[in-house]
C-alpha cells in the first residue's frame, strides 16, 4: 500500500504580481523554489495547516481561498495537494522559514526559476484560472512526472 | 538490557513508538528522578540555610548531600562542588570571576577548539581577549593539536563534541599546559563516561543536569579548592554573605559564596537521585551498550545514498561519543527532521550551537544529529533507518 499524504501549497501573492516562495536545496535539480505549505498534521485542519504555515512568514493572513485539488501518484507514495491562494495579508516577511530563505518572486518569472516539476504545471493555473482546478498526475519509478489528467 | 532500562523512563510508556535520538539535546527522566521531585515538593518543601524548623533542616540537608553525591561522582570534595542554573551559567561565572578576580592578564589570550559550543565561545569573546586561538579538528573529526599557545590564560574546551562525538584529549592538553587555567564543559560526556576531576587535574568542569537524566534548571560547577578561595563569586545577594553592612560586605567562604539567592532545591534533589540511576547501571554497562550502538548506527547509515557522516571513522567509543550528525545532499535537514518527526522519531536538525563548527570547518549552514542514551535499542536505529529512507522518496518529487 502506498503512503498516503494530505499536504497544502500555499500560494501567497502580494500587489506586485509576486509570489512567496521558499528557496530549498533538491535531490535532482540542486536549489528549487518551492510554494509554502506541508503535511496536513494530526487532528490538523486544511485551514489550520494554512494559518500554521503562513504564521512562520511573519505576515498576517486575513483571508485564504481554495483554489485546486491535486491527487498525485507515485510508486511509494500518494499525495493529496490542497492548493490554497492568498492575496489579502499585512505585514513584512521574515528572512527565512527553518533555515530556508523565502523570496519574492515575480509571476512573469516563473517560467525561469527552477520550481518542482508538478508546481511547474499547476502554479500558472491556480494563480491565473478562476475556476477551481482538479487533477490527478502520475510519477513514474524514478519520480518522473509522466501524466497529468485534469477533470 | 536496554528494554528493561527503558521501563524504568514513563515518557516511553506514554509515547508509544517514541524514537528518542536526541539525548544530546536533554535527556529523558527516569521514574526515581521525577518521584524525587514529587517528593521534595509533596514532603519537606521549603527554603534551605534558612529555617531553623525540621522541614528546612531537612530540605537543607538533603541538598547538602547531593553535594557529597556529586562529589564522589565526579572524585572531588564536596567543598569544591557548585550548583548553577547549568552549563552556561557556569561558563559565564567562571569567566567573569577569572577577571574580576585579577587572575588572568587582561586582555587575555584564550584557547577553545573549533568544536565549542556557543556557551563556550560567547563568555569569552566577551573579555574582549587579545587573542583566541581554536585548535582545530583533523580530517577524522579528531583534535589531535595539544599545543596550545605558551602564555595562554585559559584553556577553554567542552570534553565531548554535541555534533561529532569527538572526545577531545583535555588531559593531555592540560598536562602539557600548566600555566593556562583550565575549564572544561563536561555537559555532553558527563552521563556517558567516568569523569576524575583529580585524573584530568582540571581547574573547573561544569556539566548541566538535565543531560544526565536529572531535571532542567541545575547544574554542576566543580572548582578546585585552592582556586576557589580567592576567587570572586559571579553572582550577589541572599545566602551567600558573610556580613553585610550599609558601606560594604564580606562573603561566606566555599560554595556557598557562588550561591546566591534561592537555588533550584528540588532540582538539585533530584540529581542526587539521576547519580544514583547511573551508579545503579554502571558506567562499564553504559559505554558497552552505547557503543555497540554506535557502531551499529554508523553501519546503517552507510546505506543512504549521498550521505555525509560528520564522526570519526574507524575509532572506538574512547574517542567518540554515541553523536552522530550528518546530511543528505540535496535535502535540508529541517525537512528530514520534520519527517521522521511525523512518524515519531526525534533527531535535532540545526547548527546545534556550534556555527563556528558548521560554517568554517563543515561548509554547511546545518546538519542533521542522532544522539543515543542508555534507553535507546537497535529498533530505534532501524527505524531511523526506515525513516531516512522515506524521507528521500518524498523529497524526491
Ligand atoms: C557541549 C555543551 N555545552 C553546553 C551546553 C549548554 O547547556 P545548557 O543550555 O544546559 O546550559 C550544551 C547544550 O546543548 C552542550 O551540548
Amino acid at each position: 500500500m502506498r503512503e498516503i499524504r494530505p499536504e497544502t501549497v500555499i500560494f501567497i501573492r502580494n500587489n506586485k504580481n509576486e509570489i512567496l516562495l521558499v528557496e530549498k536545496p533538491h535531490l535532482h535539480y540542486g536549489e528549487i523554489y518551492i510554494p509554502l505549505g506541508d503535511l496536513v498534521k494530526d487532528s490538523e485542519s486544511t485551514f489550520e495547516n494554512v494559518r500554521r504555515n503562513c504564521l512562520t512568514t511573519g505576515l498576517e493572513i486575513a483571508d485564504t481561498k481554495l483554489k485546486g485539488l491535486v491527487t498525485e501518484v507515485s510508486k511509494d507514495i500518494q499525495w493529496h495537494l490542497f492548493i490554497y491562494l492568498i492575496e489579502d495579508f499585512k505585514g513584512e516577511t521574515t528572512k527565512d522559514v527553518e533555515g530556508h530563505k523565502l523570496q519574492w518572486i515575480s509571476i512573469v518569472k516563473l517560467d525561469e526559476i527552477a520550481l518542482p516539476q508538478a508546481d511547474k504545471v499547476y502554479a500558472p493555473i491556480i494563480l491565473s484560472s478562476p475556476d477551481f482546478y482538479e487533477a490527478k498526475y502520475t510519477f513514474d519509478d524514478d519520480m518522473k512526472l509522466v501524466k497529468t489528467e485534469s477533470i | 538490557m536496554n528494554n528493561n532500562i527503558k521501563n524504568q523512563f514513563p515518557i516511553f510508556s506514554k509515547n508509544k513508538g517514541l524514537v528518542y535520538l536526541d539525548s544530546a539535546s536533554t535527556s529523558q527522566k527516569p521514574k526515581v528522578v521525577i518521584d524525587k521531585l514529587v517528593e521534595f515538593y509533596t514532603e519537606y518543601n521549603s527554603n534551605v540555610h534558612r529555617g531553623l524548623y525540621p522541614l528546612s533542616e531537612k530540605a537543607t540537608d538533603e541538598y547538602e548531600k547531593v553535594r557529597e553525591t556529586i562529589a564522589k561522582f565526579i572524585n572531588a570534595e564536596p567543598n569544591e562542588i557548585i550548583f548553577t542554573s547549568g552549563a552556561t551559567e557556569a561558563i559565564n561565572g567562571v569567566s567573569r570571576s577569572l577577571y574580576s578576580s585579577g587572575f588572568i592578564n587582561v586582555p587575555p589570550k584564550i584557547t577553545l577548539t573549533d568544536l565549542e559550543h556557543h556557551s563556550n565561545v560567547l563568555p569569552w569573546q566577551d573579555l574582549q581577549p587579545e587573542m583566541i586561538q581554536y585548535l582545530g579538528l583533523d580530517d577524522n573529526y579528531l583534535i589531535n593539536d595539544t599545543k596550545i599557545f605558551k602564555d595562554s590564560d585559559i584553556f577553554a574546551s567542552i570534553h565531548a563534541s554535541n555534533v561529532t562525538g569527538t572526545i577531545i584529549p583535555i588531559k593531555e592538553i592540560i598536562t602539557s599546559n600548566e600555566n593556562a587555567y583550565s575549564i572544561i564543559d563536561a555537559t555532553q560526556s558527563i552521563a556517558h563516561m567516568k569523569i576524575d576531576v583529580k585524573d584530568l587535574d582540571v581547574d573547573f568542569l561544569t556539566f548541566s543536569g538535565h543531560k544526565l537524566f536529572a531535571p532542567t534548571g541545575i547544574g554542576v560547577l566543580y572548582i578546585k579548592e585552592e582556586i576557589m578561595k580567592e576567587l570572586n563569586p559571579f553572582k550577589l545577594g541572599g545566602g551567600m554573605i558573610d556580613e553585610v553592612t550599609r558601606n560594604g560586605s564580606t562573603y561566606a567562604s566555599g560554595p556557598t559564596k557562588f550561591e546566591a539567592g534561592t537555588p533550584n532545591i528540588a532540582a538539585a534533589i533530584a540529581l542526587a537521585e539521576a547519580v544514583r540511576f547511573i551508579d545503579s547501571i554502571g558506567f562499564e554497562e553504559i559505554k558497552l551498550s552505547e557503543e555497540r550502538l554506535r557502531l551499529y548506527l554508523l553501519e546503517r547509515l552507510d546505506e543512504i545514498e549521498n550521505i555525509e557522516i560528520y564522526h570519526p571513522k574507524n575509532v572506538t567509543g574512547k574517542e567518540a561519543l554515541a553523536v552522530v550528525s550528518f546530511n543528505i545532499e540535496g535535502i535540508h535537514s529541517h525537512d528530514i527532521s520534520a519527517y521522521l518527526g511525523e512518524k515519531n522519531i526525534c533527531v535535532r536538525a540545526g547548527h546545534h550551537c556550534t556555527q563556528i563548527l558548521h560554517r568554517d570547518v563543515l561548509n554547511v549552514p546545518a546538519s542533521l544529529r542522532a544522539s543515543i542514551s542508555v534507553y535507546n535499542n537497535e529498533e530505534d536505529i532501524a527505524k531511523l533507518i526506515e525513516g531516512l529512507k522515506g524521507a528521500i522518496k518524498i523529497y524526491k518529487k
